[in-house]
């Protein structure tokens, strides 16, 4: 007789068991935890410094062994995405050829790719074009077998041991790395090289002038990049180290030109743009949220955060003129505004109270320069309350999501979920938007429509950015991201 | 009201974000485990459910509530992966060669009835793994899963009788 009951009851203990999982929050968690709302909001101030300071802490302490070197840990056991952005030189420019190479050297194909003094000199003489190469010292000078490890060589041998025949003597500094497998195995990569005036890394790939063809993203390990939005490529890693970087505050500027963001592991956050082509980061400004223009002239921000004791300020700058307009928070004060967004007209402004209830207000910016912010045009909410995401031109509307403020049961089980788009004007729903993932989860957490609101980029599933033309489904097109914009 | 409400709840996550990951994270984990089969899909879902819950301690009015509602998130997110395969598929299929989810390919003395679990309908996985795992009853999944409790008796005579069937056969 076959017990299915307790047989199933002592084979799923028994198989509960076998799952084991580490007691340390993971990045990604700690990453987006950043990401919510309500870390801006006064009443879960102490829990926006908690999370902050431990996912600092925890992820500097994690990095702390390589901090000093200008590229990742080189041994992943799961393979970040931003790692497409393949790091290596030589003897691989892209992470598939490294491995492709990688699983020989696994099973004992490669062994000369696994020896670092091999792939050094190999690289002097086949990319440097040096006919004899002198390693300054030895490998084992160095900490850890799967480096980074800084390697001096030259064209002669600068002990004087032997005769120099180069009559035009080189030098370099290599940096070696396995980045991806551990010792023994592993395969090692050059990833930086100074000194060789012969030497050229490759340039970096162009960027499509149709800024639609690419998008911003904020990976879960921190960094800033172009991605290609059709496939899912990297052309640029913007920013190397953006752990501290706030997902909601990334923008982007309508002609795709110019990428802000915000770092908010200070108080004040500070508001950085850089070229999306690539280039130095430049400060710009002390808040939160910046939003540019529809039109380019202007951006929108918030000031401060009631978390760092500022006043959460709306902020507009003439881009041109540098010339400001700010409208105070009044009955906002404590619990700050979040996520401006610019209507098409270019003068009209939504945004949301972080705090608990739910607001979304509108405010002319060219008609009502005196007004407090609380004094806006209030849209919300009904029953329940609404995160502002964006604006959806298609329809005319904002596109907002349902928030759970009002019910007296724990989770909000009557809640309607789901994102909308309201009219701007009275707030009153002019469609649910469907056909994303699942709106019942509210797993949708941004929605990014482009100018035309033809085109909607939205982070769901597992980090996963998605892309949707119109009506299609739903196409994935880069996991491993914590933000995403156009 | 609310708001004081509301602060009870975070007051106690101030600082503590880690220890809620200690205690709540490794249950539901199994939880996880046992309704994919798979280890590290299991343990991206669970990460993934606790970024929801770190985004929603404001929408819980008691700390008693964390843990079933992780679990339900942990539910959801399951129900989600498998209901999103296409999209998956069509994605695993342009990445060629980087790693998806792949059945766990454990090996021990219940390896068929855990085989015969596995490839049961999602939704009579999942009820049977909520009552006979975690213990709840038809009730109370009814609730966690939002399906009407009829739904949940079906469900489990149907998953139940599939397994009996095919266990009796093969006895």
């Amino acid at each position: 007789v076959i017990d299915v009951d307790t047989d199933l009851k002592e084979l799923l203990s028994e198989k509960a068991e076998e799952m084991r999982l580490s007691p340390e929050i993971p990045p990604r968690v700690l990453g987006r935890a950043r990401r919510h709302r309500f870390l801006n909001a006064a009443a879960a101030g102490g829990v926006v410094v908690g999370i902050a300071l431990i996912g600092l802490v925890w992820v500097r302490a994690a990095l702390e062994p390589s901090a000093h070197v200008a590229h990742p840990s080189p041994i992943s056991s799961s393979p970040a995405p931003s790692d497409l952005a393949w790091p290596g030189i030589f003897p691989f420019d892209n992470r598939a050829d490294a491995e492709a190479v990688q699983k020989a050297a696994s099973e004992g194909h490669q062994p000369g790719l696994v020896d670092a003094r091999v792939v050094v000199e190999r690289f002097a003489r086949e990319r440097l074009g040096w006919a004899t190469v002198y390693r300054q010292e030895t490998l084992f000078d160095q900490k850890g077998l799967d480096g980074p490890l800084v390697i001096h060589i030259s064209t002669c041998d600068a002990t004087g041991g032997a005769a120099c025949e180069d009559p035009d003597p080189q030098s370099a500094v290599v940096t070696v790395a396995r980045l991806l497998e551990p010792a023994p195995f592993g395969i090692w990569e050059v990833t930086e090289v100074e000194g060789p005036s012969s030497f050229s890394p490759p340039a970096p790939q162009p960027l499509p002038s149709d800024p639609l063809s690419t998008f911003v993203g904020l990976t879960v390990d921190g960094r800033l990049v172009v991605v290609d939005s059709t496939n899912g490529t990297i052309y640029r890693v913007l920013v190397a180290d953006a752990l501290d970087v706030d997902p909601s505050s990334l923008a982007r500027s309508f002609d795709g030109r110019e990428v802000y963001f915000t770092r908010a592991a200070d108080c004040p956050a500070r508001i950085f743009r850089v070229p999306a082509e690539g280039g130095t980061p430049k400060e710009f400004a002390s808040g939160l949220f910046p939003r540019p223009s529809p039109d380019g002239r202007l951006l929108a921000y918030v000031s401060a955060s009631p978390d760092c004791g500022g006043s959460p300020e709306l902020v507009v700058r003439d881009l041109a003129t540098g010339q400001e307009s700010r409208w105070k928070p009044r009955g906002l004060a404590d619990q700050g505004i979040c996520n401006p967004v610019w209507l098409p007209d270019g003068r009209t402004i939504a945004y949301e109270a972080c705090g608990l209830q739910g607001d979304v207000y509108v405010l002319d910016t060219v008609g009502q320069p005196g007004l407090a912010l609380d004094q806006g045009k209030r849209l919300g909410p009904g029953k329940e309350g609404w995160f502002l995401l964006g604006y959806d031109a298609a329809d005319g509307g904002l596109v907002v999501r349902t928030r759970c403020v009002n019910e007296a049961r724990p989770v909000c089980p009557n809640l309607t979920v789901g994102a909308f788009v309201i009219d701007p004007q009275s707030g009153s729903v002019i469609r649910q938007l469907s056909g994303f993932l699942d709106d019942a989860e509210n797993e949708v957490l941004e929605l990014h429509f482009d100018a035309t609101g033809d085109h909607v980029l939205f982070l769901g599933f597992l980090d996963a950015v998605y892309r949707r033309d119109g009506t299609a489904d739903p196409v994935k097109i880069l996991a491993g991201l914590q933000a995403a914009t156009w | 009201m609310m708001v004081a409400d509301t602060q009870a709840v975070v007051e106690p996550a101030r600082g503590r974000l880690g220890e809620l990951y200690r205690r709540h994270a490794p249950d539901a984990a199994r939880l996880a485990y046992l309704l994919t089969g798979n280890r590290a899909l299991a343990e991206d879902l669970v990460q993934d459910a606790f970024v929801r819950m770190i985004g929603r301690f404001q929408d819980l009015r008691s700390p008693d509530s964390f843990q079933w509602y992780l679990r339900r998130t942990v539910v959801n997110l399951v129900n989600s992966h498998f209901r999103h395969a296409k999209v998956e598929r069509t994605y695993e299929e342009r990445e060629a060669g980087a790693s998806g989810p792949t059945p766990g390919v454990d090996v021990d003395a219940r390896e068929d009835m855990w085989h015969r679990l596995l490839e049961l309908p999602e939704r009579q996985r999942v009820v049977i793994v909520l009552r006979f795992y975690e213990d709840l009853t038809e009730a109370q999944i009814a609730e966690l899963t939002e399906m009407p409790l009829g739904t949940v008796k079906s469900l489990m005579s149907r998953g139940l009788g599939r397994l009996r069937g095919q266990l009796i056969d093969e006895g």
